[in-house]
């Protein structure tokens, strides 16, 4: 019988103990791809039963060119860097990891709405240049009693709530595909998205890159919200008109905003968001941590052995 | 637990005790040398609980992972070397600045003097003592 082989395509993982501990019962051959392009991948994946990809493209007409895939296992949770029509016209069972980061991406969207209510980078800033002084910084505002509005109730937002609420913050969420009675089972007040923006002090984001959201936070979303309210994104950049919001944090009419995430990545190096105390960037981080990233490994990993091993994977996606 | 368990298995130590002669330098050399490598200090309580230039060695050596300080051993002197280290967050006492936290200062501190005025007894008195002299 022919040894297992499997390719790799790319990883941006320091290394990949965690997959291949759970692939080892098929004890496979491993094919790393050179480089991410197109006939790398070819080299490496042209008769391998399975593909372990993380951002490389694999387009349909590389798909048809491979002899033996069975399976591709994303390592993450968009797809759109496979061609899924293409993959179920060859019979090749795609898998994904939907949900591990849930809790970073959570807790991170909770650490930088405490950043921005104690402005903590801000005053950090201030104290490491050798200045304490609290009259920059202050007012801060007590944050029990304030409202949080999430846009979107997807399994992050609900990750997120019951911390918020664990610091006294009322949660407002607006949803389209989520029912009222299903908000309230989780302690959620459901409002219409001029509701959220109207009445919340921090609006936290949360949808899915679609074409109606694409941008749904644009001038007009910003001119509803409160004057002084917060703006935090730890979704996808292209979620936020990026020009409005600088727009509004220059008129003052916004209080500040926390982003893991911008329209375009990496961050341009004279973009309008930098040098401002009241923006917090991080690199789009909130989804790492060294548990979510072994548990993205052995999910995606497994899944792939189960597809190889005539089983159904857990976490399938198809076109 | 006791103290030093508590600082032997926490990842993140934080710290609440009064300032008095007995807590003054509660965290020293010793309690950082027992903590995790991993584990971060958290000080909003007052800074000389914290005897600040063991605190630095300890992130110069990597004893510990960081620091969140609100609090100093010296304010508003806040040590150099502690200003340049990337795992340190420093915010200058800020613990209580809140319009609702610091009404609510004024308005016990009032209530006080005007018990005082009238002779009731003091609803915060940190020295009843003279009271019975």
């Amino acid at each position: 019988m022919l040894r297992t082989v499997i390719a790799i395509t790319d990883s941006p993982f320091h290394s990949l103990d965690s997959a291949k501990k759970a692939l080892a019962l098929l004890d496979p051959e491993y094919r790393m791809a050179k480089s991410p392009s197109a006939g790398d991948i070819f080299a490496a994946a042209r008769d391998a039963d399975a593909i372990l990809v993380t951002y490389a493209k694999l387009p349909g007409e590389l798909l048809r060119q491979l002899t033996r895939c069975r399976a591709i296992g994303r390592f993450g949770l968009g797809v759109d860097n496979i061609d899924l029509p293409a993959a179920k016209a060859l019979g090749i069972a795609v898998n994904y990891v939907p949900d591990y980061c849930l809790r970073e991406v959570s807790d991170h969207a909770m650490a930088l709405l405490l950043a921005l209510a104690r402005k903590v980078a801000f005053a950090n800033k201030l104290v490491q240049s050798g200045r304490w002084e609290v009259p920059p910084i202050v007012p801060l505002r007590r944050l029990e009693g304030q409202e949080l509005g999430l846009v979107g109730f997807g399994n992050i937002p609900r990750a997120l709530a019951p911390k918020a609420k664990a610091f006294g913050l009322r949660v407002l969420a607006h949803d389209p595909y989520v029912a009222k009675d299903a908000l309230a089972a989780a302690g959620v007040e459901g409002v219409s998205f001029d509701e959220l923006l109207r009445r919340c002090d921090y609006i936290s984001v949360h949808a899915p890159l679609s074409p109606p959201t694409r941008g749904m936070m644009n001038a007009r979303a910003f001119a509803t919200m409160k004057k002084g309210a917060f703006l935090i994104n730890t979704a996808r950049g292209p979620l936020i008109d990026e020009a409005a919001l600088i727009a509004a944090l220059d008129s003052g009419h916004l209080g500040g905003a926390a982003l893991d995430v911008v329209a375009e990545e990496p961050l341009a190096i004279d973009s309008a968001l930098l040098d401002r105390d009241n923006v917090i960037l991080t690199p789009h981080t909130a989804y790492y941590s060294v548990e979510a990233l072994e548990e993205l490994q052995s999910k995606c990993a497994s899944d792939v052995a189960r597809v190889l091993s005539g089983e159904k994977p857990i976490y399938p996606i198809s076109a | 637990m006791p103290f030093d368990r508590l600082l032997r298995e926490s990842d993140f130590v934080s710290l609440h005790s009064p300032l008095s002669t007995k807590t003054r330098h509660q965290i020293g050399a010793r309690e950082l040398r027992l903590m995790k490598k991993t584990a971060f200090l958290i000080n909003t309580a007052r800074g000389a609980i914290v005897d600040e230039a063991a605190l630095v060695r300890a992130l110069q050596k990597k004893q510990i992972a960081g620091a969140g300080l609100d609090v100093f051993e010296y304010e508003p002197k806040v040590d150099k070397a502690l200003r340049k280290m990337s795992n340190v967050v420093l915010t200058p006492h800020l613990g209580s600045a809140t319009p609702e936290v610091r009404e609510e200062m004024a308005n016990i501190v009032a209530d006080n003097i005007l018990a005082f005025l009238q002779g009731r007894k003091l609803p915060n008195c940190v020295n009843p003592q003279i009271f019975a002299l």
